[in-house]
């Protein structure tokens, strides 16, 4: 991994099109703009963490209930 | 009106958690035309999912897909796509949720798709399905 010291007002450039800019440090904390592409997702890695975890709970079987039960439950809700 | 899906998917990357399953196939989840679940489920069965269109739940509902995964997907048209949410299910079903953060999105037109994750933050991972 390449560790590089910048200071607030301070940029990188990732490629040609992306720029870091650091805009603040303090207490532990870094304030980052990004200035891309809109084509560019940029996620907070957490945010993808707990969508792998979401998905893998979905994946597991369901328990007692049938798929019929539940259904009901959301055409009523859908009416009302 | 709903739109038809086409039986067979293929991701054109994996469902995240999930590496190297890209062929599913997506049906209803029941004969009761009533119930609005579907179920994709992988080609090899090593795992299916429960999906919802999310519009049942928020009518608004109206994600941002960009031109980059429309080409992905092998369109340029907006109308040749639609999400479905992956839904979880626990004991406790009123504790049921559906990621609207992460939609699956289908080109209904050849069957790829892809799940994205949205930078709109108004979108939960885990959104309550019922009110109670």
């Amino acid at each position: 991994m390449l560790v590089i010291s910048r200071k607030a007002g301070e940029s990188i450039i990732i490629g040609d099109d992306i720029e870091v800019v650091i805009i603040e440090a303090q207490n532990g904390k870094v304030k980052i703009g990004v200035k891309a592409d809109n084509s560019i997702r940029i996620l907070r890695k957490e945010i993808i963490d707990e969508v792998t975890k979401t998905n893998i709970q979905a994946s597991e079987k369901l328990g007692s209930i049938s798929i019929d039960t539940i259904g009901s439950l959301i055409s009523k809700e859908a009416k009302e | 009106m709903e739109k038809a899906y086409p039986e067979k998917i293929v991701f054109k990357k994996d469902i995240y958690g999930f590496k190297d399953i890209k062929k599913y196939s997506l049906s209803k989840a029941s004969e009761n035309d009533n119930n609005p679940f579907k179920i994709l489920k992988a080609e090899d069965e090593s795992v299916s999912f429960i999906l919802l269109d999310p519009t049942v739940i928020d009518k608004s509902y109206n994600p941002i897909i960009n031109d980059k995964i429309a080409r992905l997907l092998g369109t340029r048209t907006a109308e040749d796509l639609a999400a479905l949410c992956i839904v979880v299910i626990p004991n406790d079903i009123k504790r049921m949720t559906i990621n609207l953060r992460s939609p699956i999105i289908i080109n209904v037109s050849n069957g790829y798709a892809i799940q994205t994750i949205l930078e709109d933050e108004r979108y939960s991972i885990r959104h309550k399905i019922l009110d109670c």
